[in-house]
Order: C-alpha cells, then structure tokens, then sequence
C-alpha cells in the first residue's frame, strides 16, 4: 500500500512543477484588468495583444533575439574550448592534473554576483561592453568548468583501445579526433550543450551589467518594463511565456540523452 | 600517442579562456577590496573594508539570512530530489516525458521565475493566496513567515529538478549487475540504498549540492522582485546588499571586500563538501 502512493510521487511533483507554468499561459492571454480584477481559472476575455505587442514592437522582441544570440556564441564557445580539455584530463596523466581540475571546477564556484563590477571595467576597456560576445565570454566562466566536466564523464567511458586503434591505421591527431572520437561522444557533446545553454539562458545579473541598449536580453527588458509602466501582468506574462520557447526546443533534442543519464567525471 | 607539448596545447584554450573571465576579475576585485579611490587613483588601506563590513551589524545579519535560506533550500530540494529520482522509472519512453516536464523550470530565466511568483501571490486574486486563505491561513507578504514560505517554495520549484537529474544520472551509472546481486543476497530495500545506490550517487548529490549551495546563497533577483527584501530586512541577502553598494563609486572597495568574503564563504563549502563526498568513497 504504502508503495503504491510513493509511486505517484514523481506525477505529484510534475503537478506541482505544472500549475505555475499554467497559470503563467493562463495570464499572458488575459487582459491586466482581468488578472487583477478576481480569480479566473481560464481566460475569459481571451485576447492575443499581449503576444501581439511582444511580436511586433522591436524594443521587445530584439531583447530575445540578443538573449539568444548569446546564448548561442556561449555555448559554442564553453563546448569547443572544452572538448580538447576534456581530452587531455580523460586520457593523460600529468604532475598536477588532479589540482588543474580543482582549479577549474573552482570558476564555476564563483558567484556571478562577485564579478559584475570587475567584468564591467573590464569589458569596456577591449571595447566589448553592450555586445553579446561580452556577455557570451564572461558567462564562459561557469560554463566550460562544467562543459569540461560532462564531457570528460562522456569521455572516460570510451575505451582508450578506439584511439590507439586510429594511430595504428595511421590517423592524424585531428583527423581521428574530428572524423571519430566526435561522434562516438555525440551524446556527451548533446548534454554539455544542454546545461550551458541553460545556465547562460537564466543567468540575469552579468548579462544585465555588461549590457546597456544594443545587446539588452530579455530579462533585462522585462525588469525595465515593470518598472516603468507599473506592473503590466498580462504583458509581462506573454513575455515570460515566450521565454520557455527556446529551452524547450533543446530538451526536446537532448531528451533522451537527459533520460538515459549522463556520465560525469572524476572529481 | 600524443606528446606532452601536445596535451597543454589541448587545455591551453580553455585555461586561458579561463584566466581571461576569471582569474583577472578576481584579482581586480581583490585589488578594489585593498584600496580606497578618489576618482582613478588608488590609495592601499589593507584590511579596512573587510573590518568595516565584517563588524557591520546589517552585514553579518545578511550573511546569516543567507546561511538560512540555502539551508532551507537545500534540506528540502535534495532530500525531494533524492526521492523523487529513487521513484523514477530506470527508462523508457515515460523516462523521457518526465524529464522534459521537470527540466521545463530550470529554463525559465531568474527573473521570469521571480514575476511568475509575485503574480500567484498577489493579494486576493493570486492563486497561491486564493488556495492558502481557502485553507484558512492569512497569506500576505507582509508576514515575516509568508514572504519566507514564498521564496523557499519558488526555489523548490525552479530547481528541485536539478537535483533529480543529478541523482537520476547517478543512479543510472549503477550495473543492472548489482541489483541482481543484492536480489540474490535477500538485500532489503534499505540495504539496496545504503550499499548499491548511496556510493554512486553520493558524489553526484555532493555536485548538485555544490551547485544549489553557490546559486542559492547568491540569490539576488528573486526576492528582489517578490519580496523587495522585506517585511523590514526580513529577506534581505548578501548579493543585494552589495550589488546595491556597488552600484555607488564610492562603495567600491566596501562592495569588493564583500564580494571577496561571500566568494571565501563559497569555496569554503564547497571544499568541505568535495573533502566529505570523496574521503567515504575510498574507505567504501
């Protein structure tokens, strides 16, 4: 009996987790008035505006644009730096790796709140600042430390046999590592760039500070409307709404791998 | 066979990459943390700004909002965590279906997150307070117990899922193998726990908790937007307290000796977690 109900666990949680993101739809097609004006389960004065006013005035919908722009320069960014380290750390060893690694973990340790003055400074000194590759660099910080680390998880699960193996039939370094060791840890790659763009995608704070009009993400636009205009609910819910699109067009790619676990690496 | 050259050569991008975002900005703000500035010169005061930060009555009841807080968040996200993955079907197509729904709301931005939360706990007509009051409980932000029961429940929400995913992937790492084997020995569902999942999962949950520990502490946008830091300082924590002074010239070096402790305070945890998860496992 008892098992019985701690198996709905798992479906009371997704419950739990799907009332929000319901009540988020529910108010992006509701009018201001309605939201504030009592508790309707469902729209009753059903209305795209909201949606219609993100999509067609540019001062909003540029936001998404530059979000993903940086995203995406991140992502590629944290996954190529970190395949060829990942390489090193799961098939050498060397005086100090064990340390190096640390040391690399460490960064995606460090708060992002302690570096938005520094990178600010610094950010506008090579001329980056409000460009999305400053934000795309400074969130490289925390994400190839992680990118690394699920990708040497990947990696080590590889036997050392397929390399050798390449050498002996006379392969080049780069040649065996574009041409096979890439795809036999397509997987790994898969959901090292899930977790990046997750964590650039949601990080609000630096994005904000290296930012000011040209490469202004989303979430900063959002914050600047609430306050301006008050709290336009309605609006700011469609807007909300539309930012799950992205992230759920990558699970969507990366689900199964998700599913199936990920190896992660030596610490 | 590669040669020794050849493997620095393989990590050098990321190390560089990594000393250009990281290492440098934390210097800068060491050197902030040290010295007083009149306009761009710099003047070297020591320890000053760590004294005057440390010994601020405000600051130290910051950090310890913040301690609170985290150790709220995590004793429930990974013990919830930890079942909800134990309950988790090993695989199939359901596997992949629940993992899309969980991951959904550690996609949403921080800040989607924060307006989501306000708007369920808006006075009268937020869901959240339409459901407490139904249960007879006055809820209102302006309770010291409320705006505290809002911003635990709005972490559990956005990244309990973390946590699964980590112990899902821990305990999928475990050979079908050792389940057979404890079958075969009579285990208990205790024992399958304690000697066939806890050791594989255990570094993975000491990662997750890493991971929570560092982005909960931090926590900026959230009660910024929901709470705006009260009742009074009620919720009040560090990264606002010095993204605040930060903001001002002036409190440059203040900010910076601030953030150079809050930084020391992570590490510190995070150390002390690593040391714990991978000692047991050697004597394991």
């Amino acid at each position: 009996m008892k098992n019985r109900i701690t198996r709905f666990v798992p479906l009371f949680y997704i419950i739990f987790l799907m009332i929000p993101i319901y009540w988020l739809l529910n108010m992006s097609f509701k009018t201001t008035n309605e939201i504030l004006g009592g508790f309707t389960l469902y729209p009753h004065n059903f209305t795209f505006a909201n949606y219609a006013t993100i999509l067609t005035d540019p001062s909003w919908y540029r936001g998404y644009i530059n979000s993903i722009e940086y995203v995406f320069i991140n992502t590629v960014f944290s996954v190529a730096v970190a395949l060829p380290a990942a390489y090193a750390f799961s098939r050498y060893r060397f005086l100090g790796d064990k340390h190096l690694f640390f040391w690399l973990l460490t960064n995606r340790m460090a708060p992002p709140a302690v570096f938005a003055l520094p990178v600010f400074q610094l950010y506008s000194e090579v001329g980056l600042f409000d460009t999305p590759w400053a934000v795309a660099l400074a969130h490289t910080l925390f994400n190839i430390p992680l990118a690394v680390w699920i990708l040497e998880g990947f990696m080590g699960g590889v036997p050392t046999a397929l390399d050798e193996t390449a050498f002996v039939d006379g392969y080049s370094f780069p040649r065996f590592f574009f041409r096979i060791f890439i795809p036999t840890i397509a997987a790994g790659i898969g959901v090292a760039c899930f977790f990046c763009f997750m964590f650039s995608w949601v990080e609000l704070l630096l994005a904000k500070t290296l930012t000011s009009v040209a490469a202004k993400p989303i979430a900063a636009i959002m914050t600047k409307t609430a306050s301006a205009s008050g709290y336009q609910l309605g609006l700011l819910a469609a807007a909300g709404s539309l930012t799950l699109i992205p992230g759920a067009v990558v699970v969507y790619f990366v689900r199964n791998y998700i599913a199936k676990g990920f190896a992660l690496g030596r610490v | 066979m590669i040669s020794r050259a050849q493997t620095f050569g393989l990590l050098a991008p990321a190390v560089l990459l990594l000393i250009a975002t990281g290492v440098i900005p934390l210097a800068l703000v060491f050197f902030y943390s040290t010295h007083e500035n009149f306009g761009s010169e710099f003047f070297f005061v020591g320890v000053q700004w760590y004294q005057e930060a440390l010994l601020s009555p405000d600051f130290q009841f910051n950090v310890l909002r913040s301690l609170l807080f985290s150790g709220l968040a995590l004793g429930v996200e990974m013990p919830l965590g930890l079942f909800i993955a134990l309950r988790l079907p090993r695989e199939g197509r359901l596997t992949s279906v629940l993992v899309v729904l969980m991951v959904l709301p550690l996609l949403t931005p921080n800040i989607v997150v924060a307006y989501l939360f306000k708007a369920l706990s808006l006075p009268l007509y937020g869901p959240l307070t339409w459901m407490a009051s139904w249960l007879g409980w006055d809820f209102n932000l302006n309770h010291v117990f409320s705006a505290w029961f809002l911003l635990i429940v709005m972490d559990c929400w956005h990244w309990t899922s973390l946590i699964v995913l980590f112990a899902h992937a821990g305990l999928k790492a475990i050979p079908e193998e050792y389940y057979r084997a404890a079958a075969v020995d009579a285990a208990t569902p205790w024992g399958v726990f304690r000697f066939v999942q806890w050791p594989r999962l255990k570094l993975m949950l000491g990662i997750a908790a890493i991971l929570r520990f560092m982005d909960s502490f931090m926590i900026y946008a959230e009660p910024l937007v929901t709470t705006h830091g009260g009742p009074k300082n009620a919720t009040t924590f560090v990264a606002r307290a010095f993204v605040q002074t930060k903001k001002t010239q002036f409190e440059l070096g203040y900010g910076s000796a601030v953030s150079v402790f809050c930084f020391m305070i992570v590490l510190v945890f995070a150390f002390a977690l690593f040391k714990l998860t991978t000692r047991q496992e050697h004597r394991a």
